[in-house]
């Protein structure tokens, strides 16, 4: 269990000792788009900046958070050890120098095009490269999220598995689908073209490929963020979740309706024709059900855990919580 | 499964507090608010692009980028606002890295107004505050946007999509005047504001 914890810890390393950094560059891009005096006054400097903020906040923090948030979730809630550990060191150092490789590349100056790549806006194929190698690398964990679920089922025939694992394994699967986006604008339409073997961009093609990433990353955070509430928080208030099913439905909703929800970045655009741009309307508002019902589900939850404490009246469980806990404090004040 | 421990997410709480067929109850009737909010949310839509007669910029309509400066709607001595047969007002745009040709236009208030704009170079986006217009400019199409405006006199449109380092310098104007003080233009003459 040790080398499991410490597989998760060096994931987290990774993200926050970037994060902090991205977040010193947001104060500064701050800055220098009001009317306040800033240091450095450069446009060159302020794309630079802007993207390897994009770059750290979106790709590195996202994938790698998730990454550790897994081979923790698998570790505790199978009660065993990860598998594949050696796999899980090397998807690690393939994420890894493909960072390091991407924000010394912006850094240089040679990838001023933000995290969303623009083409045909053409920067170093170094930071494209490296961009691949972190997503690209990322599917690994993928795979041993999925394996580590099935081995738990085969050694434990007619049991669920246990909700975290069944949530981890959904966001697993969200996001393989949400990175392919990116992968195949990548691989098919920016890195010929950063290579120099092509020399004309389907622009329309890659914002639409693009748009399958976008907004799916922000569910890369999200889904841990979800797991936490509906695993960590009942617990640590001293309560139990409402319901085990609904867990599960929320999180297969997430999965089924978040894989077209981009597309609503593209409302704006010319290559998307009216038809699609409504149906994609709807298909966006959907997202709203897994969510209304987890708000119920983590309200009624913690409600449980106030009266499980002595909370008495319409609103008295509130005050009976335990507020001195982080865990409950943290995820109730982020709801 | 006897020999599994039992799962603490699904421990029964002492006292009862919330019996299992209240949670089914319950579960039932916010699944029952949940989706009549969808549905509500859902009508708004409906309804509003309807009675708005709401149409994004969606033509769809394809054009090779590296030949429309030679040959075309969208040859320089086209650019600029030109008045259609029917009265209404058609205005050509290229937008390019960091600028927008022509930099100024003319259009007549109380007209319908449609614009077309296309990139020869990467993305760019079009924008006129306190209008309905907003539109990104993708190369290999061309983007057409309608409005009419009301009220004379100048709005600015910026480039609203990352362009390159020259991005935040990269903004035109539009200067709506009274119907009867703009030009009587012949079918092919093309007017803009840009000084000369």
């Amino acid at each position: 269990m040790y080398r499991s914890s410490r597989l998760a810890l060096f994931h987290y390393w990774v993200a926050f000792g970037l994060f902090l950094p991205a977040v010193v560059l947001g104060a500064w891009q701050m800055l220098m788009r009001s009317p306040l005096p800033a240091p450095l006054d450069d446009s060159d400097a302020y794309y630079a900046s802007l993207t390897l903020h994009g770059t750290v906040m979106a790709y590195v923090l996202t994938t790698f958070f998730a990454m550790g948030f897994g081979y923790a979730v698998t570790a505790t809630s199978l009660g065993r050890p990860v598998r594949g550990m050696v796999a899980a060191w090397i998807g690690f150092a393939i994420c890894l120098s493909g960072t390091l490789m991407a924000a010394a590349t912006i850094i240089a100056g040679r990838a001023s095009v933000l995290y969303t790549f623009y083409p045909p806006l053409l920067a170093s194929p170094w930071y494209y490269g490296g961009v691949f190698l972190l997503v690209g690398g990322s599917m690994i964990w993928v795979a041993l999220m999925i394996i580590n679920m099935a081995a738990w089922k085969r050694d434990h025939p007619g049991a669920p598995v246990p909700l975290a694992m069944f949530a981890i394994t959904a966001t697993a699967l969200l996001w393989a689908w949400a990175a392919s986006g990116v992968i195949i604008e990548l691989w098919g339409i920016i890195l010929p073209a950063a290579l120099g073997s092509t020399t004309q961009v389907d622009v329309g093609l890659g914002r639409t490929l693009f748009s399958v990433t976008l907004h799916a990353i922000v569910y890369f955070w999200l889904m841990p963020a979800y797991i936490a509430f509906y695993t960590l928080v009942p617990q640590a208030a001293g309560g139990r979740l409402y319901s085990d099913t609904m867990g599960r439905l929320t999180f297969i909703m997430f999965l089924v309706f978040s894989v077209p929800v981009g597309m609503h970045h593209l409302f704006a655009d010319p290559e998307q024709g009216d038809g699609f741009k409504f149906l994609q309307t709807f298909l966006t508002f959907f997202v709203a059900l897994p969510t209304l019902l987890t708000v119920f589900s983590i309200c009624a939850s913690l409600e449980i855990a106030g009266r499980a404490r002595g909370g008495r009246g319409l609103l008295g469980w509130i005050g009976a919580l335990p507020w001195e806990e982080p865990m409950v404090l943290a995820v109730a004040l982020s709801r | 499964m006897a020999d599994e421990p039992p799962n603490p997410l699904q421990r029964v709480l002492p006292g009862g507090i919330v019996p299992e067929d209240e949670v089914v109850r319950t579960e039932q009737r916010w699944l029952i608010i949940m989706l009549g909010m969808l549905a509500v949310m859902m009508a708004v839509i409906v309804v509003t692009s309807l009675t708005h007669a709401l149409h994004p910029p969606s033509n769809v309509e394809l054009i090779n980028s590296v030949t429309l400066h030679l040959k075309g709607e969208f040859v320089e001595s086209n650019l600029g606002t030109a008045l259609e047969p029917d009265g209404s007002a058609t205005v050509r745009l290229i937008a390019q890295q960091y600028s927008f040709v022509p930099e100024c236009v003319n259009v007549p208030a109380d007209t319908p107004v449609k614009f077309r704009l296309t990139s020869p170079d990467v993305i760019h986006g079009f924008i006129l505050g306190d209008t309905n217009v907003n539109t990104m400019v993708v190369p290999g199409f061309v983007s057409e946007v309608r409005t009419s405006f009301t009220t004379p006199g100048e709005y600015t449109m910026p480039c609203h999509e990352f362009c390159g380092v020259g991005h935040q310098g990269m903004w035109a104007r539009v200067t709506v005047v009274p119907r009867e003080q703009f030009p009587k233009l012949t079918v092919v003459e093309r007017t803009s504001c840009v000084p000369q």
